[in-house]
């Protein structure tokens, strides 16, 4: 896996995806190319609202839009995105194989203490 | 079935780690603090191999982690325990050796009851935008990968 992350803003993509709305925008757009009529419709959420969010995902370099006429649809833009969660998934897969030897030890443990109780 | 491990980004520098345990806060609290029991579960992922260097578990306290993984990888953790609190709290903080130093973590780890058994709630903070970058930049990605690939594998199995 080859990582180049000098051109992005691991701060703010780490705030970006910090919020569900944006993580549900961003799932949306995972599915392809939407505007943000499309993107606002399954939220019980304004349309200024939906933009502000997508302002700070354009921001964080999470996605990219263009214009088309009177409509600027969005995209995930490449690279971003997939890095921090690949990161992310490593701490989290990490630390659930962790947590998991984790109870076993416990439970052994606990086997010991019974047995110098009876 | 193992227990669910939830992990949620709070703000812009904050990872939240909760699980809970079948055993109490005491004992929980004797296997994150006695380095033999440490030894046991702390290794990561399959394939990985740790040995506890360093454990001077007390305000103040120094310890070090050395991994050694697939094809000769190898990384270390070291770290400075900061508050103690049996059984309920500690707080360190560790720098990850790939083997460059990745800026200081912030771990906070708070133990309660839960019933018979205990609820972990781990709060690491990451001091600044450097940090996760530089984290994300040591290669870590591509050392982890091979085993990464085995724990795929496990989990299909």
């Amino acid at each position: 896996m080859t990582i180049d992350s000098k051109d992005l803003d691991h701060d703010a993509a780490f705030a970006a995806l910090a919020d569900p709305t944006r993580r549900a925008i961003l799932s949306r757009l995972a599915d392809g190319e939407a505007t943000v009529n499309e993107l606002a419709e399954p939220f019980d959420i304004s349309q200024p609202a939906i933009s502000r969010h997508l302002k700070v995902l354009e921001g964080a370099g999470l996605i990219t839009r263009r214009v088309d006429g009177q409509r600027r649809p969005c995209r995930l833009a490449g690279g971003t995105l997939e890095e921090l969660e690949a990161w992310l998934d490593m701490l989290r897969r990490a630390l659930t194989a962790n947590y998991n030897r984790l109870d076993a030890v416990l439970a052994d443990e606990m086997a010991k203490q019974d047995l110098k109780k009876d | 079935m193992p227990k669910p491990l939830t992990f949620e980004l709070v703000g812009d520098t904050q990872i939240v780690v909760t699980r809970e345990f079948d055993a109490p806060p005491a004992l929980v609290w004797r296997a994150h603090t006695e380095p033999e029991l440490v030894a046991k579960w702390q290794a990561g992922f399959d394939g990985w191999d740790l040995k506890v260097t360093e454990f001077d578990f007390s305000v103040g306290g120094r310890y070090r982690l050395d991994y050694s993984g697939p094809d000769d990888a190898t990384m270390s953790i070291t770290g400075t325990f900061l508050e103690v609190d049996a059984p309920y709290r500690i707080v360190q903080e560790e720098i990850m050796l790939m083997p460059d130093p990745t800026p200081a973590n912030h771990v906070e780890t708070r133990f309660s009851e839960q019933g018979a058994g205990t609820r972990m709630v781990m709060t690491m903070t990451l001091p600044d935008a450097e940090t996760r970058k530089a984290m994300m930049d040591t290669g870590m990605l591509d050392g982890m990968e091979f085993s990464y690939q085995a724990l795929d594998a496990l989990e299909l199995a």
